[in-house]
């Protein structure tokens, strides 16, 4: 069994991030101060999460209680391998993503830079506190802090259409987590007594629970928990792309959205329990209803023109497959789940990147402009690849390995019909991203145009790119650091 | 010691004659006023919170005017419920008195400024009074002077509309008030004494009788009147619309919430809930129409063009919560709604002191002039954010633990109508207030005038947020204190 | 039963009377000074009412006397004194307001100050 140790490490880690936007604030008028604090805050970050992963990993969990905040319900971090996991990935692609955001913040001259570093630094905070969570109504005060933290940066335009796209985000977001989540959240707590994570979940113990409530109360999670993108709820995400790309990269692929499919992780695992499950119903509507996301999601990415919007698909699709991957209920099924959160993290940050880099080399934004653009940007177009590849499932990519664990939790679960699901959707993922292979690297520039200014990205956006895509090629070969964390999580192996 | 054995009168007295004096002073010396008001307010708030602790250390006090023993004399019954009314009250009358001279300085006529502090304090030892007397008749007298001085105030405001509200409101609070005193009247037949305690001890033998029932029915309406409960509430919108900003934050804040407490006081204390919910169903219908209440004042709050329109119908809204919690007859939906008072007098106090700082500077109220409002008076709009936010009931906002509770309450008696329309109205909540909070920080101001955002005005608005975060953060002890309250008040169930 | 009631209690059935006629005047009357006075009848009922159920049958007025065994209840009057007071003040407020609004609006009929109010908001939205 995994121990538990008192520690202020997780404090730390939330609270440079928290800290951060006061030196961003004050040097506001040197750009150069404020980026080296934004950088040095990311980096400090990522070491203390590490530091963290290098006691998690001997099986040992951190805790610190920060106040009581309800007579018999405490706001606590609890370091877990599988809250590790996530902000690990979280931290390192933030630094990443600080080197990338300030060369796509000066390539595009945006304009209120300040505001948009500071309130980065707080959805990080945010969403790396709801993965050291210790119990779900932490983590629902933090998801909450995410919407709000988040909301300048997709209204960051603060044109009428980005404050429009900002709103939609803001309801959808809200709408489902107050509506939905909030309830289950008090009859779970109402109906157990605690919202501690309990590997094995906490209804098990308990008798006299009324399932069917029980039941209808876990689609109120999943649908509740509206970053994850289930359909139907998902239009706030194609929304959330008026946002700056390197938001849409690190927050609206990796972060915010993974915050989403991390509860309904932590919910599934951690709060009902596997085994509980098998006595509910409902976690075979979620099934379908996450089968249903994969394969219709993919469909509507097909018709996409806009990069991001066409990714942004991609990404609800993708994040289906999490949670698909849990309601298998099988232990193979949620490593799955779990694994693909990194693979998924990493090639879709990659691909976001890239969009990022053709917006700002050549202002580019749909599909259909990219004729001929791979012999001008080589070293980008050679990480979309990568990415996109990864989506597919195509080895050496990161993508396969988490589908393979998907199809054998599919029959470990008795749900071989998963499986057809999968197949359909390589497809149709093959479908939205080789016409941009096609455009990209066979078809010739349209002659009426002056192509002279059509040239590679900035250094600090090129950089960044090619070390996610580096990963994603890595991790299929080195998965085990990663499997690793995901079987400590589910309590197996060590 | 002597001071500490007759807190319960001075908390009440000493403002009173404090008024007095201050008109006696004033006729001679203007200046000197408002120091005397701020005093007095600071005294009065100083023996709030002593008269606190000696409660909950030493339990409930009853505190014998003259040394007459009830039922002959008059009684102070200072209980764990009252006493924190009592400090709600003196503490928004203290913080809020910083607030004054400036705001009045703008509004009132230098000539009437000694009778309008007279006034308010007036208004305000007549709030105090209700809350803390033992004796029924005397409710009815605080309660008159609390209304007509209110009707004074708003008379105050400046403009005819002013005069029209104010007037309004005299005729519909005093056939509220009618009604009061008749159910007091008809409860003073069926028992034969005036005294709180005395009369809940015999009103057991009554339960069956007519005269009961009448004057239960006949109490309720002239509260519901009193408090602008959904439908009646037409007083309301511009009586708080067209006062002095000064009187429409502290009125907001304590005067319709004074008359929940009215009503928590008469269900739970008098007549008990025994009889509020079997013999007649008092409860469930009142119950009902708060909930009618809370979605209608939300809609209303959505078309308004004004802020302090705005407000005044969301208040409608706020007290169906109050009402809602108390009328459920349960710990945690009580809880909720003592908390709900204090959350609301905080957070709707501060949002009219907000406004008041607009109109400082803009004279008027209009939500079109908020216009890129961060950028004009940021300190101003940042208080505003935390209001909106706590109003929302975002986690880490006072809004959220009253929300908690009840619907934590609405959950354990089974009545899920209630747990929608609360949440519900949530998101209707923060779609009106998100429309101004998009206006305020991203949008375009028209021009770039700086306004001046004085100290002693913006520094009790962030009290006022201070607190809502305060109490959103760290609840445990308050609800701690509400929760000993509950149990005082539930006895009577047994 | 009726009868019983309209002959021995007909106190109570004069002050729900009153209280009617008091809300009636309220509501159906235009001009405010009219409000004003149905206000007045409606706290008068209330009066009524009290001093009504203070009377103990065979009682005598509440002056000590020597021979009387039984008095009315005091208290009710005592009450009702306080609420003549407070039915006075809020009479003289009333009145005020009615005084300035006659000034501002220039009449005290409630359907010209709505009209009146109306054409502001009119002006307002343009």
């Amino acid at each position: 069994m995994t121990e538990t140790v008192y520690s202020l490490l997780p404090i730390y880690a939330v609270l440079i991030p928290l800290i951060l936007p006061i030196p961003i604030y004050l040097f506001r008028n040197y750009p150069n101060g404020r980026e080296f604090f934004s950088i040095a805050g990311s980096l400090a970050t990522f070491i203390t999460v590490f530091l963290i992963y290098t006691k998690v990993k001997t099986g040992i969990s951190l805790e610190y209680t920060l106040f009581e905040f309800l007579p018999g319900l405490s706001l606590k971090f609890k370091v877990d391998a599988f809250g590790t996991y996530f902000a690990l990935m979280a931290s390192f692609l933030w630094f990443l993503t600080t080197f990338y955001s300030i060369g796509y913040m000066r390539g595009n001259k945006e304009k209120n830079q300040t505001r948009f570093f500071l309130f980065f630094s707080l959805s990080m905070f945010a969403a790396i506190s709801a993965a050291f969570s210790g119990n779900l109504l932490t983590i629902y005060v933090f998801y909450e802090i995410i919407t709000f933290s988040t909301y300048p940066l997709v209204a960051h335009k603060q044109t009428k259409e980005a404050i429009q796209g900002a709103r939609r985000y803001l309801s959808y977001l809200l709408l489902t987590s107050v509506l939905l989540f909030l309830p289950a959240l008090v009859y779970t707590y109402y109906a157990a007594g605690t919202l501690d994570f309990t590997l094995g979940g906490i209804f098990a113990s308990k008798e006299n629970v009324n399932k069917s409530v029980l039941g209808l109360m876990l689609l109120f999670f999943v649908f509740g928990s509206a970053k994850a993108a289930v359909m139907p709820f998902h239009l706030w995400l194609p929304s959330a792309m008026v946002a700056p790309t390197p938001v849409s990269a690190l927050l609206h692929a990796v972060a915010v959205v993974k915050t989403g499919v991390f509860v309904i992780i932590r919910v599934f695992v951690y709060i009902y329990g596997l085994d509980f499950l098998k006595t509910i119903s409902t976690s075979n509507l979620v099934t379908i209803f996450a089968a249903f996301t994969i394969i219709v999601a993919s469909m509507v990415a097909l018709r996409q023109d806009n990069i991001k919007a066409r990714l942004a698909y991609s990404t609800i699709s993708q994040l289906s497959y999490i949670v698909l991957s849990v309601s298998l209920l099988s232990i193979t099924g949620a490593i799955g789940a779990i694994f693909h959160i990194v693979a998924h993290g990493f090639a879709k940050i990659t691909l976001f990147f890239w969009a990022g880099a053709v917006y700002v080399a050549n202002h580019k934004t749909k599909v259909s402009e990219l004729n001929g653009i791979a012999k001008h940007m080589p070293y980008s177009m050679a990480a979309f690849t990568v990415g996109a590849l990864s989506m597919i499932g195509f080895p050496p990519m990161a993508g396969l390995i988490s589908k393979w664990f998907i199809a054998t939790g599919a029959v470990e679960g008795s749900k071989p019909w998963v499986i057809a699901v999968l197949v359909i959707s390589a497809l149709l993922n093959a479908g939205y991203f080789v016409p941009i292979f096609i455009n990209a690297y066979l078809k010739k520039p349209e002659p009426e145009h002056n192509h002279s200014h059509l040239h590679e990205a900035p250094k600090l956006m090129l950089v960044p790119m090619l070390i996610t895509a580096t990963l994603t090629i890595f991790i299929f070969f080195y998965p085990e650091f990663f499997l690793k964390l995901a079987k400590l999580a589910l309590g197996i192996g060590g | 010691m002597n001071l500490k054995m007759n807190l319960p009168a001075l908390v009440v007295v000493f403002p009173f004659f404090s008024a007095m004096m201050m008109v006696a002073i004033g006729i001679f010396n203007r200046k000197v006023v408002p120091y005397i008001f701020q005093i007095t307010a600071t005294i009065t708030a100083y023996f709030a919170f002593s008269l606190l602790i000696e409660v909950y250390t030493n339990g409930p006090i009853r505190y014998y005017f003259g040394n007459w023993i009830p039922p002959v004399g008059i009684e102070y019954y200072v209980d764990y419920l009252n006493i924190l009314f009592v400090t709600i009250i003196a503490s928004i009358f203290f913080v809020m008195s910083f607030y004054f001279p400036l705001s009045v300085r703008k509004e009132i006529p230098e000539s009437k400024s000694y009778i309008f502090y007279s006034v308010t304090t007036l208004f305000a030892s007549g709030l105090l009074g209700i809350t803390i007397t033992g004796d029924m008749f005397n409710i009815y007298v605080f309660t008159e002077i609390s209304s007509i001085t209110a009707y004074a105030l708003i008379a105050i405001g400046g403009n005819r509309r002013s005069y029209r509200s104010s007037f309004n409101y005299l005729i519909l609070g005093t056939i509220g008030a009618s009604f009061i005193v008749l159910g007091i009247g008809y409860l003073y037949m069926a028992t034969g004494t005036l005294n709180l305690l005395d009369m809940q001890e015999r009103l057991q033998h009554v339960y069956n009788s007519k005269i009961t029932i009448s004057a239960a029915a006949i109490i309720i309406v002239g509260l519901s009147l009193k408090m602008a409960l959904f439908p009646l509430h037409s007083w309301l919108p511009g009586a708080y619309a067209h006062s002095p900003s000064t009187i429409s934050a502290f009125m907001s804040a304590t005067s319709t919430k004074v008359m929940a407490y009215l009503l928590i006081r008469f269900v739970y204390t008098i007549f008990t809930p025994n009889f509020a919910t079997k013999i007649i169903p008092i409860t469930d219908i009142v119950m009902y129409i708060s909930l009618i209440a809370i979605i209608a004042g939300s809609f209303l709050a959505l078309g308004q063009k004004d802020l302090k329109y705005m407000f005044a119908y969301s208040s409608v809204g706020q007290i169906g919560y109050i009402v809602f919690g108390a009328m459920l007859i349960n710990a945690n939906g009580l809880i909720g709604s003592i908390y709900h008072f204090l959350s609301h007098a905080i957070v709707k106090g501060g949002l009219f002191l907000v406004a008041g700082i607009i109109f400082y500077n803009f004279t008027n109220t209009k939500i079109e002039i908020t216009n890129g409002l961060f950028k004009k008076m940021p300190f101003t709009s940042i208080g505003f954010l935390i209001f909106a936010l706590s109003m929302i009931g975002i986690p880490a906002t006072s809004g959220f633990i009253s929300k908690w509770y009840l619907v934590m309450g609405a959950i354990e008696t089974g009545n899920w109508i209630g747990v929608t329309v609360i949440l519900l109205s949530s998101l209707l909540t923060a779609i009106y207030f998100w429309r101004v909070v998009d206006r305020i920080f991203f949008k375009a101001p028209d021009d770039d005038v700086k306004f001046n955002e004085p100290i002693s005005m913006i520094l009790p608005t962030y009290i006022l947020a201070g607190c809502s975060i305060y109490f959103g953060l760290f609840p445990h002890q308050l609800v701690n204190y509400a929760q000993k309250a509950v149990l005082l008040l539930m006895e009577t169930i047994k | 039963m009726i009868i019983d009631f309209l002959i021995y209690k007909y106190n109570y059935l004069a002050t729900i009377i009153l209280i009617l006629i008091g809300l009636y005047s309220v509501i159906v009357n235009g001009n405010l000074l009219k409000k004003v006075i149905g206000l007045n009848i409606l706290s008068t009922s209330v009066i009524l009412f009290y001093i009504s159920i203070s009377k103990v049958s065979g009682g005598s007025a509440p002056i000590y006397a020597e021979n009387v065994v039984r008095y009315d209840n005091p208290l009710p009057h005592v009450l009702m004194l306080t609420a003549i007071v407070v039915g006075v003040s809020i009479t003289a407020v009333a009145l005020s307001i009615i005084i300035k609004i006659e000034e501002t609006y220039g009449t005290i009929e409630e359907d010209e100050i709505v009209e009146i109010d109306q054409n502001d908001d009119m002006v307002d939205n343009k």
